[in-house]
């Protein structure tokens, strides 16, 4: 391990960090929010004052390789979560530290999960403060950081293990630019949302506000009703519209702006997506017209905005839908696990993980049958190399362990099996609000102790950084210096 | 700028590593895939698979926006085929690697036909700096500058030398001679030498001047400075083929020895007075049968690098005066000088080389131009060559005068034919040629060489 590197880097995060909390700031002072203006002060002091004299660290050495990308990824998030629960806390929001920390951890990781009932009564800056962390974390802070400081070109390490999907692509030669890019589709799209959010008549901090929990598909809203609270068919056809836009591979907007138009149309993964999405909207539709909802219009309106909410694993809600009948609540359920495309900002499995799982079990039933043929799992008609396949496999079979593991922690703890099944799927898939009546569409997650939040916690950072940044952490032959001098 | 480049071997490698140093935007296209991901690893570069050859890869890896392509795989046919291909479809400027001596002659006339920009010829470039570099017996690696009127040689400070523990200033052998010392490596790293830096023994040292000078400070400091008569060519690959005539042409007995009886025949009827012997390389009785012992100079340049070093060994077991080592892998080369092999060249770095000069005067501005560029110690430090124009903003005041930065210094200058070793009161004139060295990297320009 290069420690010295990662002070660096860690540096630089507590410092992008502090600069970002100088926004929320100005809002408290604006809103003469006197907890909030000391709280957020207190933290920028701190937050920059261990954060710059890190940053200026020479290490000996810049060179790094995949487990130091790993750590760094880990120990970031880790560290951005601690400094950035401290606002939180501080202005007396939050009964407790960990309860903090649950949520701006819900907040980065994009998952949306709350500990509070009551969140209309939070100062403005707070409010602001818990979105813009979905904001953050959706296209990832260290993708923003590669963006803004030149680091060297073995920092692809970095992105590859924040970005999500089973293989990292590059649009451009330079790791930089291609950073950049990111964040100008991302920033344009989210420019683009709070305009046709305040069209609609909401208010411009709620339209930021929800603009930011949509593009982070994260789900943090201003009401505690969350998007159903506005009541209105043209906000919640916008947001659903756009978390499935922000649910899509962002190459995917980059071939647009390129005019490879043809490429995009042939993107097996952004078709099945699409496809998903239709058939799970034409099926719950069938399922609730004449139950739940009185015509096909109701229906489609609360079917759509929750799947497009679900399956981006953004988690607002336009409906309870708890009260739907088993067929869509399952469909939901599936759709969680199911997640986004690879290369946005949303969690889950990931459809491109799906597709590899079940060519590859296809594969292995052709083998069975017939023991000497030889096939490859393609991908966009293009053969998906042995490893890829493998690691996919790998990862499916890691991801049930920790979700096993982490149901069962949850069940010790008291909580029935549905709630601790379905809070695990819920934060482990980055999603937010779960199922049934204690975690569900109209729940939240206050009545859960101090363990258990952490465990989700946990589970959430395990989520949006694909598992194996965090679990690294915990590997003692990571941490060992290489070499005599290291 | 986008460059593009074809063939991720070694010399697409060297390209690579150096050019994104360089801020410019690279993508690799190799067939290899598990190589060119490899790359991608270390170096901010994108990577496209597939045959650089076909019009579907080159059109993937965004050639017909490219400033620049590349060709460098290891067959020619397909590096013309790709730089004709990417000029047609639009890219700037192409440089294909071409070696086969066979296509030599035809080259002038698919330059301008294929549209190509640069002919690369990796084992011509080396094949001239190696006959080059016989010139001075007893100094291990030689570079020239401003078409050979300064050269600049590198020497290992023995212990109870004269230049041992002195400061520079206090040396007269360079003052006599009116050489300077530019560099000097110690323990890896490099060092622009002031005045009072000490030398030490061990220490390696980069002297430039003229080459009569640099006879003068050789025999001053009692080196060997006799004129290499007899040389021993151990290996027969391309090199060779281009080395021989070169050296027979300076009045050099060559002798030369290849295990392939077809390609012994080969060469002895391309070549006049080379004497060709058929026999195992690396058989140390056909060698010393041969006198190896009363060799100036022995060069291994099979194309087995292992085969290299153990032929280099011997001969230096043998007290062979020069022995110079061809390795296409140049990881190691840091570790061979502690064994006595100090002449160590690679075709495929230097033409890497070659070519980021070229890249670099792409982009320089008007007020000077490159010329040549050196690296030394692994590209630690660079030697530059400036042509000026009447342009420049530091004509006609002296030395001592202008505000230099660090870790930078003027080398020499060429003018009107003549170089000139320079001292405080001299002054930059128009078409003159400067010789930088640095450790600053990346410098393209002349105008960086000052503080602002």
């Amino acid at each position: 391990m290069n420690y010295k590197l990662a002070l660096k880097i860690l540096g630089y995060i507590l410092l992008i960090e502090a600069g970002f909390m100088l926004i929320p700031l100005l809002i408290s002072v604006f809103q003469a929010e006197a907890a909030a203006v000391r709280a957020f002060l207190v933290t920028i002091v701190i937050t920059a004052a261990i954060g710059l004299p890190c940053s200026r660290l020479k290490p000996a050495k810049t060179a790094m390789q995949a487990r130091e990308g790993f750590v760094i990824v880990g120990l970031a998030w880790v560290v951005l979560s601690v400094f950035g629960a401290l606002p939180l806390y501080l202005s007396d929001a939050f009964p407790t530290y960990v309860d903090a920390l649950f949520e701006i951890v819900s907040g980065f990781t994009t998952t949306g999960s709350t500990v509070l009932s009551e969140i209309e009564s939070l100062s403005r800056g707070v409010l602001f403060w818990r979105s813009f962390s979905h904001w953050l974390g959706g296209m990832g802070v260290l993708v923003f950081l590669l963006s803004v400081v030149p680091l060297s070109g073995e920092s692809i390490h970095l992105m590859r293990a924040e970005s999500p999907g089973p293989s990292v692509e590059k649009f451009t030669p330079r790791l930089r630019t291609t950073a950049k890019r990111l964040y100008f589709i991302y920033i344009v799209l989210t420019l683009v949302q709070i305009v046709l959010l305040c069209l609609g008549g909401m208010p411009l901090f709620d339209s930021c506000v929800t603009a930011f929990g949509t593009a982070g598909t994260g789900g943090f809203a201003v009401k505690n009703a969350s998007i159903a609270a506005y009541g209105s068919v043209y906000l919640e056809t916008v947001i659903a519209i756009f978390m499935v836009l922000f649910g899509v591979n962002f190459s995917i907007y980059n071939l647009i702006l390129l005019r490879r138009i043809r490429s995009v149309l042939k993107n097996e993964e952004l078709r099945v997506y699409l496809g998903v999405i239709l058939v799970a909207i034409a099926l719950i539709v069938w399922d609730t017209v004449g139950t739940v909802y009185a015509n096909f219009g109701v229906a489609l309106r609360y079917a759509g905005f929750q799947v497009s909410s679900i399956i981006t694993t953004t988690g607002y809600t336009s409906a309870n839908y708890d009260l739907w009948p088993p067929l869509s609540r399952a469909i939901l359920l599936i759709l969680m696990f199911v997640g986004a495309s690879a290369g946005s900002t949303g969690g889950g499995l990931k459809i491109s993980r799906i597709m590899i799982l079940w060519k590859a079990m296809r594969r292995q039933f052709r083998s069975l049958v017939h023991p000497n043929s030889i096939s490859v799992v393609k991908l966009d008609g293009e053969r998906l190399d042995e490893p890829i396949v493998q690691a996919t496999l790998n990862y499916f079979f890691v991801y049930v362990l920790i979700f096993t593991v982490s149901v069962t922690l949850i069940f010790v703890c008291g909580h029935d099996l549905a709630t601790s099944f379905s809070s695990v799927a819920a934060c482990l898939n980055n999603v937010g609000p779960g199922m049934g009546p204690l975690v569900g569409a109209v729940g939240n997650y206050g009545f859960m102790g101090a363990f258990e939040k952490i465990v989700l916690s946990f589970n959430m950072l395990v989520g949006r950084l694909e598992i194996y940044p965090m679990l690294l952490l915990f590997s003692p032959s990571l941490w060992k210096r290489r070499g005599k001098r290291g | 700028m986008r460059i593009v480049v074809v063939g991720g071997g070694q010399v697409g490698l060297s390209l690579c590593e150096q050019l994104s140093k360089e801020d410019h935007q690279i993508t690799v296209v190799d067939t290899n895939t598990a190589d060119i991901r490899r790359m991608a690893d270390v170096l901010d570069i994108n990577i496209v698979s597939g045959n650089g050859a076909a019009y579907a890869t080159l059109q993937e890896a965004d050639a017909q926006n490219a400033d620049l392509v590349i060709a460098a795989t290891s067959s020619d046919e397909a590096n013309m085929i790709c730089c004709m291909l990417a000029k047609k479809m639009g890219a700037q400027r192409t440089i294909a690697r071409v070696r086969n001596p066979e296509y030599r002659e035809q080259l002038i006339l698919m330059r301008d036909e294929l549209g190509l920009s640069m002919v690369i010829n990796p084992e011509q470039t080396a094949a001239q700096a190696v006959a080059h570099g016989l010139y001075y017996t007893s100094a291990s690696s030689v570079a020239t500058f401003a078409k050979g009127r300064i050269d600049l040689l590198e020497l290992r400070v023995e212990e109870n030398a004269r230049l041992a523990d002195k400061q520079i200033k206090d040396l007269r052998c360079t003052r006599e001679a009116n050489v300077l010392i530019a560099a000097v490596e110690r323990n890896g790293e490099v060092f622009i030498p002031n005045g009072d830096f000490r030398l030490c023994a061990g220490d390696r040292i980069h002297v430039a001047g003229a080459s009569s000078n640099l006879m003068l400070f050789l025999r001053i400091i009692g080196r060997s400075t006799r004129k290499t008569e007899m040389v021993m060519l151990v290996g027969g690959s391309k090199i060779a083929g281009y080395l021989c005539p070169l050296l027979e042409n300076s009045g050099i007995k060559v002798k030369l020895v290849e295990h392939d009886a077809a390609v012994c025949e080969k060469l002895s009827a391309h070549l006049n007075k080379t004497l060709v012997i058929n026999g195992v390389e690396t058989d140390q009785e056909l060698l010393l049968s041969e006198d190896i012992e009363s060799m100036d100079a022995v060069i291994a340049l099979t194309d087995n690098d292992e085969d290299n070093l153990m032929v280099s060994l011997f001969a230096v077991s043998h007290k062979v005066p020069k022995v110079i080592t061809k390795l296409d892998r140049l990881s190691y080369a840091e570790v061979l000088s502690s064994v006595g092999l100090d002449n160590v060249f690679s075709p495929k770095i230097s033409i890497a080389n070659a070519i980021v000069r070229y890249v670099r005067s792409l982009s320089n501005s008007l007020g000077s131009e490159i010329e040549s560029l050196h690296r030394i110690v692994g590209g630690k430090a660079e030697i530059v060559e400036f042509a000026m124009t009447n342009r420049g903003r530091h004509l006609g005041i002296p030395l001592s005068e202008l505000n230099m930065k660090p870790n930078v210094l003027i080398s020499g200058i060429v003018r009107g034919g003549k170089a000139i070793i320079p001292r405080g009161s001299d002054k930059f004139e128009a078409n003159d040629h400067v010789l930088v060295v640095t450790t600053h990297k990346r410098l393209d320009d002349f105008d960086k060489i000052f503080a602002e």
